[in-house]
């Protein structure tokens, strides 16, 4: 026992160490050999209740060890009608960018999309719900202290599904480390376990960590319940979730990608 | 199955008429027991010198029974480790006969030739079983220093460790939620502390580890793939004693003694590790404020009421507690045991257990408002068994249990509302008999027979859903209404042919049905997966495996080898919908896809008993595959744990009574994953392109562990050892994951990249006993 006694004298030291070389979970960057892949259409596509025209991206899928620079689908003849009886036929205004001309969208209302791509015919449906106001933005800490995340807050509508995608727009005038704020895919967020209630959300990991002097402004967007499947789906694309998969599209014929008609609000804060 | 229900009963029947025409029987029974410390001895020896192979093994509490002729008898007991007692008997009565066996103290495991029945390996009905030496698993190098059965455990064939971080394992191919995993006949459902670092299972608190590998006698049930059977230590009922040890990262204790000297005695085991202890020394304030423990406590008492007559009572409680800034997260199992032995006769054994198990977790986040999600599993049961030691070449198990289970599958509160997921209310009862006995004088079988009838009760709202989870029916059943019963029976065969030379060959058929299914979202099972019962939508899950033996001891049983193959059929099996919602989603059923699976393999050991040097190696060469309508073009593909190779040598090499050295190194063929084999553009992200599920492997995992111990002093009451040890001896980079990720110095790359949990550990550990 006398053994004992004189070493617990050192186990706290021991143990900062131990724990400090034991936890550290080290990262590199390996190469893995991964198949190829036929390309696969991907299509981008969204009508929102601000003023038109809109623009759909068509493009295919690459080899994971190519450049992300994804081969436009051009030719492609691409409609959009709404349920009030207006059809809009899309001109291909750069190789793979289509625009609108006379469709505006209008919460309440259903679009559909049609896109015909030599002879193959995808379509996918949307309804855009009405708005919902952000109330207000605020700042916190963000988890490893000296950087900061937003806080959003909105009035929830009580009594339907309601269904959320948070995306913020950072303009940063002091970059720091010199890396690149890659662009996200934003965030969901569903009503389900608080319908009618006044939400406060913070985007979080899906958001970049801001500091002083940004500026950022944030987008409340109200899409469907397909739409915020694909999102919500899509956030999970990279983990290490059991169900690896493509984010579900609401495209039809196997065709990747969105179409979303939302409608949005925005409110801008500039970090102090 | 008929045939099978036949044979059973006219050996229930017709016994005692075949022996009434014989000379006169009686019985010789009692308890073989530890002469230091009054603990029952599972398992071991006791044979009748003048009867050659007429033998019987001690059951879980240490009783045996055996009927022979009228005559003069010299009895010998033994148990490894132990030194074997004989005593002379003059049987013209029945005779209650205990044993208290001497343990060997600080002597090595020479070479000794004794008739020791150590080819119990050779001989036995049981196939597919592994059980653990505790002692052996002190000497063995591990992470931390904590010594861990369930990681030991995966050295043995065909068990396999789902990956570093995690508490869970794969048998034959089976998913980790196949494996019924027992202490003292309590069901725990989360084995895992600290996200799966450590077990549940403190090793001072345990006796005996029994593995079996989906051959389990027909007393078990309700999991695929195995049973981990764990008995605590009874506690000694001679003398106090205080043993523990301290390690890095945690401490333990034990106390045990008599409540009354060789009538009852207890036995109480904690553990706390104390890593927390010294955060808020930390200058950084999140690590400052976060809390991350674990505690268990292990306790038993039994008491033994005149000759017929003990009860024990026995008790888990752990909690883990994980804290950082404003998420919080406490998990833990509780369960208790109460058992009462009865002797109804010479030859009747009974024993009738009430059991409570309850696992619970929650989870709280206060970012803007709080939250909190509760979440747990709970189960009742009465489970009665009897074991009818009807000649020594026949014994007789049958019994039946009953239990009820409650699922509270979520119930979340808020500071603006309150949210409950549906409970769920089950039924689970079954009835078994089996049968082990020598047909001829080198054949041997064990037969039996399990009913399980699996209900799901009311209340609550049953939903059908159409095959794109849409809920198109709704309905409402009131309390202890039944909404479904599933009957299923569970035939289980096992034969053994003895061969000349110490060896033989067994085969055995086994049916498993599971009606309990844990759904997890995460490669890894966490201590929020869920626990979903068979419903109207979700089926038992069921496997038929077929497998084959043989075995062989050289040298007096100084090398024991065995070849074993199985091939296992599976039905009803569980994956999740591409995207599927399982967090807290009342409709978590609508988001499941049911298929089938196969798993087939050979498993080959080696293992030396005793001599300086001791180990094992063992080599399992496996597949494990599934299909599912919707999945990989509705073709079988490979399961998460599918294995090619899984290799594990274990060395100990006893130098002197004072010092120890061992070393453990394992190989095992990458996880089957899901890996992209392309990517494509949205809204300027990028995105993984995946062709198909579990069509890539993770590299392959190998490491090497060392550890010596140093054993300061040990007699037979006092001891004090030291423990160093290194895991990941030679560093070796294992993926724990692999993720694809942008660049972030070339936005037009997009990268792989692999975390690595472990590189190199050293640990050292102090253990006492006095």
């Amino acid at each position: 026992m006398k053994t004992g006694k004189k070493t617990q004298k050192h186990v706290p030291l021991v143990i900062i160490l131990v724990l400090a070389s034991a936890f550290y979970s080290c990262q590199k960057v390996i190469n893995v050999d991964l198949n190829s892949s036929s390309p696969r259409l991907v299509i981008d596509a969204a009508v929102s209740d601000q003023p038109g025209p809109y623009t759909i991206t068509l493009s295919q899928t690459v080899n994971f060890s190519e450049d992300n620079t994804f081969p436009p689908v051009t030719g492609a003849k691409i409609v959009i009608r709404d349920n009030a009886g207006t059809i809009d036929s899309l001109t291909e205004i750069h190789p793979g960018i289509y625009m609108t001309s006379v469709i505006q969208g209008a919460p309440g209302r259903t679009y559909t999309l049609t896109v015909n791509v030599s002879g193959s015919v995808y379509s996918a449906v949307s309804t855009m719900p009405p708005p919902v106001n952000i109330d207000t933005l605020t700042l916190k800490n963000s988890f490893n202290g000296s950087r900061k995340i937003i806080t959003i807050s909105f009035h929830d509508p009580g009594g339907i599904d309601n269904y959320y995608r948070v995306v913020e727009k950072v303009t940063n005038l002091y970059p720091v480390d010199g890396k690149i704020i890659l662009p996200t895919l934003g965030s969901v967020h569903t009503d389900r376990l608080s319908d009618g209630a006044e939400i406060y959300y913070s985007p979080g990991g899906n958001q970049p960590d801001l500091v002083m002097g940004d500026t950022a402004q944030v987008f409340l967007q109200c899409i469907d319940k397909n739409v915020y499947n694909f999102f919500r789906t899509a956030q999970q694309n990279g983990s290490t979730s059991t169900t690896l998969s493509n984010p579900v599209s609401n495209i039809t014929n196997g065709a990747l990608g969105y179409f979303s008609a939302y409608s949005v609000r925005s409110k801008t804060i500039v970090v102090r | 199955m008929l045939p099978l229900l036949c044979s059973s009963a006219c050996i229930l029947f017709l016994q005692p008429a075949c022996t009434a025409q014989v000379q006169t029987k009686f019985s010789i029974n009692g308890h073989v027991k530890d002469k230091g410390t009054g603990e029952a001895l599972i398992g071991a020896t006791v044979t009748i010198a003048e009867l050659s192979g007429t033998g019987v093994v001690t059951n879980a509490y240490g009783f045996y029974s055996i009927t022979i002729p009228q005559g003069n008898y010299t009895v010998r007991s033994q148990y490894t480790g132990y030194s074997t007692k004989t005593e002379k008997v003059i049987l013209n009565q029945n005779v209650k006969l205990d044993f208290n066996l001497e343990e060997k103290v600080n002597q090595l495991p020479e070479v000794e030739v004794t008739n020791k029945r150590k080819d119990e390996n050779v001989t036995s009905t049981s196939m597919g079983v592994q059980k653990l030496d505790m002692k052996e698993i002190n000497n063995l190098p591990v992470l931390f220093g904590e010594r861990d059965v369930l990681k030991t455990m995966q050295l043995l064939p065909g068990i396999q460790p789902v990956g570093e971080g995690s508490s869970g394992f794969y048998v034959r191919g089976g998913s980790s939620d196949q494996n019924l995993i027992l202490l003292d006949e309590a069901t725990v459902f989360n084995a895992s502390h600290l996200l799966g670092f450590f077990s549940v299972f403190n090793s001072d608190a345990i006796k005996d580890v029994t593995v079996y590998k989906g051959n389990e006698p027909a007393e078990y049930g309700g999991r695929l793939s195995s049973v981990i059977d764990i008995k605590m230590n009874d506690g000694n009922d001679k003398r106090y004693s205080v043993s523990g040890g301290i390690g890095l990262i945690d401490s333990r204790v034990n106390v045990e003694g008599p409540i009354v000297k060789d009538k009852g005695s207890f036995s109480v085991s904690g553990r706390r590790t104390y890593a927390d202890l010294f955060l808020p020394l930390s200058r950084d304030s999140l690590i400052r404020s976060s809390k991350l423990y674990f505690y268990d406590i292990n306790a038993k008492a039994s008491y033994r009421f005149g000759d017929n007559n003990r009860i024990f009572i026995s008790g888990y409680f752990g909690k883990d507690v994980l804290h950082i800034r404003n998420f919080g997260l406490n998990w833990g199992n509780a369960a208790g045991t109460l058992r009462w032995n009865h002797l109804f006769s010479q030859r009747l054994f009974s024993n009738t257990t009430l059991i409570y198990s309850n696992y619970s977790y929650n989870v709280a986040i206060d970012v803007n408002n709080s939250l909190n999600v509760a979440s747990k599993i709970q189960d009742y049961s009465l489970k009665q068994d009897f074991q009818y030691f009807a000649t020594p070449d026949n014994k007789l198990k049958f019994g039946f249990s009953s239990t009820y289970y409650l699922v509270v599958p979520g119930a979340l509160t808020s500071s603006t509302s309150s949210i409950n997921l549906s409970n769920k209310h089950n039924w689970e009862n079954a009835v078994y008999i089996s049968d082990e006995m020598k047909i001829a004088k080198n054949l041997r079988t064990e037969f039996g027979l399990r009913l399980t009838a699996f209900s799901v009760l009311g209340p609550g709202n049953f939903y059908s859903y159409d095959a794109e989870g849409n809920t198109l029916d709704t309905a409402t059943y009131s309390a202890g209404r039944f909404v479904k019963t599933y009957v299923n029976l569970e035939p289980r065969v096992e034969v053994t042919y003895l061969l000349p030379g110490n060896s033989s060959i067994k085969a055995s058929y086994d049916r498993n049905v599971q009606n309990l299914h844990l759904i997890t979202n995460s490669t890894t099972a966490n201590p929020t997966s869920l626990w979903l019962p068979s419903s109207n939508n979700v089926g038992p899950e069921i496997a038929d495996q077929v497998s084959a033996g043989y075995y062989k001891n050289f040298k007096d049983d100084m090398f024991e080898c065995s070849a074993e193959i199985y091939y296992k059929s599976l039905q009803n099996q569980i994956d999740y919908k591409n995207g599927a919602q399982l967090n807290f989603n009342e409709n978590v059923e609508s988001q499941l896809l049911f298929g089938k699976g196969r798993a087939y393999g050979i498993e080959f050991y080696v293992k030396k008993n005793y001599g300086k040097l001791t180990g094992w190696i063992s080599y399992t060469l496996s597949r494990a595959e599934q299909k599912f309508d919707g999945i990989n073009q509705g073709k079988y593909y490979p399961a998460t744990q599918d294995r090619t190779h899984d290799i594990s040598v274990v060395g100990i090499y006893h130098l002197s009574p004072k010092w120890n050295f061992s070393a453990t190194w394992v190989y095992y063929t990458g996880n089957a994953v899901t890996f992209p084999s392309g990517k494509y553009g949205v809204d300027g992200v990028v995105l993984n392109y995946y062709t198909e599920r579990n069509g890539y492997r993770m590299p392959a995992y190998h490491r090497l562990d060392l550890s010596v111990t140093w054993i300061r002093k040990k007699t037979a009451t006092k001891e004090s050892s030291w423990t160093f040890s290194v895991y990941n001896a030679y560093a070796r980079s294992n993926a724990y994951s692999i993720s694809f990720e942008p660049d972030p110095n070339n936005p037009q790359q997009t990268q792989a990249i692999q975390t690595t949990l472990f590189k190199i550990v050293p640990s050292i550990t102090y253990n006492f006993k006095f």
